[in-house]
């Protein structure tokens, strides 16, 4: 078979040249291909720089690719990798005209893409697609949540006076006890699998990719490549993998920046708490109030990178070249199965890390402060000490003690604050809502919602951000992530009282 | 009726309903925006009444309103996509009316979770809710779900005369 060499156009010949005969000077770099290397470091290629870089005549062949870059940079109005890749298509399509037949036939996923990825509407019918998640996780989700809530209550009251020990009846099913933290954690499992459902609707169909595209335009004017919008889909689901999908992302830089915002998308461990707060206080529009806390959360995500960008990372975004997959149309069996295999890490994690979170909770409630005796009083308890301890801090947000404390353990992973309000109200999910909204006002639990919303990630998500960035950066994000919290959940409460909002 | 006409006909209705959806879905952006954010609230409505039910009735809610007007949008470009004869407009249609379906199926999934809120109590030995009025709720008479069929006719007939 005839070997094809890819030519490309004069003037990018022309750069490969100049970077090659530089190339071509260094014996053990020639070897592995001079021409091959120029394309390389003209694509700005970060693997193949590093190889270079340790070479004999570092210094001379970076200078002329980084010269040729910014020319081509200058002569076509695009990233040298966008421009190559142009070309590259351009010549594939020449050699398809040249064995093939006929005019090429207009695919649906073609016509369908011409709608999706239109550049006015392609934003707003991803903002659409956004908002039928959330209106049908949120509200086809509420009667088999409620359900398992009244359930969880029901098999608490019967199972009230078992051990036949006072201290271990009221530790496990009392109002202040385990079952009925862990019931209302547990009473959410149907929000988190119709959740997951949704995402793997967006996964299998091929809109995902569609969407990263649309939003590149947008995110590249806060110096944050396409590609982060798909860590920060994945973020919607759980903000671990998230982290550990910003590893696809090309770019030292972008990888960085993409990897410290991802907290700010809110995980399905925090929609739990805004499901329960939202279809207390803003019943009939539950789902628009959670949806206006993830446009939140990702206008916070783009600002937070535009400053990142200006202040500390001046470098420019790497280009999105993607290849699109043609859209398909998902199987039940495999939804289902991308479903479960997410719910069932949720159910897992209730039955590990907050099960282990909750009963520090309820140990806590349990013990008085000095005295450490046991009690049955919360208001007397080691936790309600720790609340009103840093309440003064959080007052002029407009809460009391008990908000407080419920956000301390919220740190162990998100889903903890709602089993910790059970606790500290000493009411289950299904008595939640009455209890709530005669303490507070809706303004109170939106500055709420939003603060949980910001602050802190969860210890697994800093686990990964120390893994995959260093620990210095998963503080930098715990640090800014509070700081952020705090201003953003003040601006609101004040906000909103000045405005004549309760 | 000669193919030209039904055509044209077809790219007139899909361009009519496109401009349904836009005006029903900014009568709730704008009463959604006015009520929500402000301490006003007005009521705009532009239905019949049916047995005492307004038919459509409007949500005073911003972001449903603007998935209406996205939807009205899409449904506006395809009609005059398809007034000039431009094939792109089979993916306006189609998108249009994929869009339009998940909004009318939603309403349905939510008007039946609601059902499922306040008959499932017995299971658990508990008071049955109270049955009220799901038609007061106002999914069943949202126009994301009363427009739905009339998208569908107008696409089902453009596929009929014109398929891909």
């Amino acid at each position: 078979m005839e070997r094809v060499k890819v030519r490309y156009s004069e003037n990018i010949e022309e750069a490969i040249s100049r970077i090659e005969r530089e190339v071509m000077r260094e014996e053990s770099l020639a070897k592995l291909g001079s021409r091959w290397i120029a394309i390389k470091l003209l694509e700005g290629d970060e693997e193949v720089r590093a190889r270079v870089a340790s070479s004999k005549f570092a210094n001379k062949i970076l200078k002329v690719a980084s010269e040729e870059r910014e020319r081509l940079r200058r002569a076509y109005g695009l990233d040298p990798e966008v421009v190559l890749a142009n070309e590259r298509y351009k010549i594939i399509e020449e050699i398809v005209s040249k064995v093939t037949k006929g005019t090429k036939r207009v695919t649906p996923t073609d016509l369908i893409d011409k709608v999706i990825l239109d550049k006015y509407l392609g934003i707003p019918i991803f903002f659409t697609i956004l908002w039928a998640i959330f209106e049908f996780t949120m509200e086809v989700s509420s009667p088999f949540c409620d359900f398992l809530g009244d359930f969880f209550n029901w098999i608490s009251s019967h199972l009230s006076g078992l051990t036949g020990n006072p201290m271990l009846d009221s530790l496990l099913f009392g109002d202040y006890g385990l079952l009925n933290g862990l019931g209302t954690v547990l009473s959410f499992v149907p929000l988190i699998f119709f959740l997951y459902f949704s995402l793997a609707i967006l996964e299998d169909s091929g809109y995902m990719a569609r969407a990263a595209f649309v939003m590149d335009r947008l995110m590249r004017k806060v110096g944050l490549t396409g590609r982060a919008m798909i860590s920060m889909i994945v973020g919607f689901g759980c903000n671990v993998p998230a982290v550990y999908s910003t590893r696809a992302i090309p770019g030292e830089e972008d990888r960085l920046v993409a990897t410290i915002i991802n907290p700010l998308i809110p995980c399905s461990a925090r929609l739990t708490v805004f499901s329960l707060l939202a279809y207390t206080f803003f019943k009939g529009v539950a789902g628009d109030v959670i949806l206006s806390l993830y446009l939140i959360g990702i206008a916070l995500a783009l600002i937070v990178s535009l400053i990142f960008r200006r202040v500390y990372l001046k470098g420019r975004t790497s280009p999105f070249v993607m290849e699109l997959p043609l859209y398909q149309l998902p199987t039940l069996k495999s939804i289902l199965l991308h479903t479960w295999n997410r719910t069932a890490l949720f159910i897992r994690k209730a039955g590990t890390v907050i099960l282990a979170g909750l009963l520090a909770v309820s140990v806590l409630m349990h013990i008085a402060w000095p005295s450490l005796a046991w009690i049955n009083d919360v208001n007397a308890s080691v936790i309600a000490e720790m609340g009103k301890a840093i309440w003064p801090l959080f007052k002029p947000l407009g809460w009391d003690w008990r908000l407080t404390a419920s956000c301390i353990f919220g740190f162990i992973a998100k889903e903890v604050i709602i089993g910790s309000m059970s606790l500290l109200y000493g009411v289950s999910e299904a008595n939640m809502a009455t209890k709530l909204s005669s303490l507070y006002t809706p303004l109170q639990i939106y500055s709420f919602m939003v603060f949980t919303l910001i602050y802190i990630p969860c210890i697994a998500t800093v686990a990964a951000i120390a893994h995959e960035r260093g620990w210095k950066w998963a503080l930098f994000t715990v640090l800014y992530g509070l700081a952020l919290a705090y201003v953003v959940a003040l601006l609101i409460y004040l906000g909103g009282s000045a405005l004549g909002f309760r | 009726m000669g193919f030209f006409n039904l055509a044209k006909l077809v790219s007139l209705y899909v361009y009519f309903i496109g401009l349904l959806y836009l005006f029903y879905g900014f009568i709730g952006l704008i009463d959604g925006i006015i009520s929500w954010w402000t301490p006003w609230s007005v009521n705009l409505q532009a239905g019949f009444s049916l047995a005492g039910t307004l038919i459509p009735s409007v949500k005073a809610d911003p972001f449903r309103g603007f998935v209406l007007v996205v939807i009205g949008l899409i449904f506006v470009k395809g009609g005059r996509y398809l007034i000039k004869g431009k094939p792109d407009s089979w993916g306006y249609l189609t998108v249009g009316l994929i869009i339009s379906g998940t909004v009318a199926g939603l309403n349905l999934a939510i008007t039946l979770a609601h059902l499922l809120d306040k008959l499932y109590p017995p299971l658990l030995g508990l008071k049955v809710n109270d049955l009220h009025n799901l038609m007061k709720e106002g999914w069943l008479t949202d126009p994301g779900l009363i427009l739905f069929p009339l998208a569908l006719i107008g696409y089902l007939t453009y596929r009929k005369i014109k398929p891909l």
